[in-house]
């Protein structure tokens, strides 16, 4: 399991550190105890190698994990590829992180630095519920990561994983730690 | 009770700024995008041919300006316009008679013909599709077919320029660049010279 501090994840978003101190300042005025700001929450999120899993088999076809899955379903520059989503995400086929690779959308195979700030982005989201879940003490179906795309809450970019298919399979195998790689390569051809 | 002159002009005032207040669109997200957009271009006025390469839906959308709403809509140019060999030309030039293919989440098909500076647009009534969409693009502009597909699905933006922007030193990391169709650029293409307009955009040595 790979193990990420909740305010690290949430550190690029100046509105959450915002709200966050905002939230301490009532804490502390309805409160008698005093807010620790030396206090963080331990994230424990699902296993980051099988999500950013990228190989091949020895017949030379492609084996993928749920990185390039999420890429290639949300990850476009009119959808989860633009800065200004919550879920922000990086790829070949979508936006790029800026740093000295340059890589452009459409060209260069997606990164390790883009894996682990799509890791990032997906384990930011709701860092509390997806270590329940992680830890069994909630039902995946209950993270935005599933709910949205599966369109059990409203999400402007539609349906775009349908309950039993195979990207909702290869999410929902991750979850559980045991990644269906058939399922998330299956998914990406789709 | 008002005197029946002030009540008249309490009328009028009520009714202009009810007039006012619908002429103003009310959401300033969108003002800026249609204010980022600038001016007509002084030689090309607004029709068919106008601001190829622009995002047409963020005014031919729900919210106007535009009273012509498109479903989806876009330019396509010959080739990516930036600067590699052998051609080294940054210059776009559209090109017409290009078939754009597009099929729906729902697998609804529809195909549409660029005019002569590259524009193409669809309208709600002619096609609404259920987004994602895919799309393939196949013209002739030199003689041979020449075909493209988009590596990704369309997620939702109806402005093919929103994410296939002129790619500058700015934008590199968050566009693919132009919609094209040749792989390469060459300085020998120079649209159809029967056009009415210049296919090269304005600011790219268009007028």
């Amino acid at each position: 399991m790979r193990r990420a501090p909740v305010l690290l994840a949430l550190s690029a978003s100046r509105g959450c550190i915002l709200a966050l101190a905002a939230g301490a300042l009532v804490a502390a005025a309805t409160s008698c105890t005093s807010f620790d700001v030396g206090a963080f929450t331990e994230v424990t999120g699902p296993d980051y190698g099988q999500f950013k899993q990228v190989s091949t088999t020895s017949a030379g076809k492609p084996v993928y994990g749920v990185s390039v899955v999420l890429e290639r379903r949300c990850g476009t520059l009119d959808c989860h590829g633009q800065a200004g989503r919550p879920l922000r995400l990086y790829g070949q086929y979508g936006r790029r992180f800026i740093d000295d690779a340059g890589d452009q959308p459409g060209l260069q195979a997606t990164t390790e630095t883009e894996h682990e700030a799509n890791y990032q982005s997906v384990i930011g989201l709701q860092p509390e519920l997806i270590t329940e879940v992680v830890q069994g003490n909630a039902q995946p179906d209950a993270l935005l990561l599933l709910r949205k795309p599966l369109q059990l809450e409203r999400h402007k970019g539609g349906a775009v994983i349908i309950a039993g298919d195979d990207a909702d399979n290869c999410i929902l195998s991750w979850l559980a730690g045991k990644t269906d790689y058939t399922a998330c390569t299956s998914a990406v051809g789709q | 009770m008002l005197a029946r002159p002030a009540a008249a002009a309490l009328h009028a005032c009520l009714v202009a700024a009810l007039v006012a207040a619908a002429a103003c669109s009310t959401d300033p997200v969108h003002d800026a995008a249609v204010s980022a957009l600038g001016a007509e271009a002084p030689n090309v006025p607004a029709g068919q041919y106008h601001r190829a390469g622009q995002p047409c839906v963020v005014c031919h959308g729900s919210e106007g300006p535009a009273n012509q709403q498109f479903s989806i809509a876009g330019t396509v140019f010959f080739g990516p316009a930036n600067g590699q060999p052998p051609a080294r030309t940054s210059t776009p030039v559209g090109v017409g008679e290009v078939t754009v293919q597009l099929e729906d989440d729902s697998q609804s098909k529809f195909a549409v013909v660029t005019n002569c500076v590259g524009n193409f647009w669809v309208s709600p009534s002619d096609w609404s599709p259920q987004f994602p969409v895919l799309v393939t693009i196949q013209g002739q502009p030199q003689g041979t077919t020449l075909t493209k597909s988009m590596q990704s699905h369309i997620g939702r933006d109806p402005s093919c320029s929103s994410c296939h922007q002129y790619p500058t030193n700015l934008n590199y990391f968050e566009t693919p660049g132009l919609v094209y169709l040749s792989a390469t650029d060459d300085a020998k293409f120079t649209g159809d010279p029967s056009c009415a307009f210049s296919p090269v955009p304005a600011g790219y040595g268009g007028p």
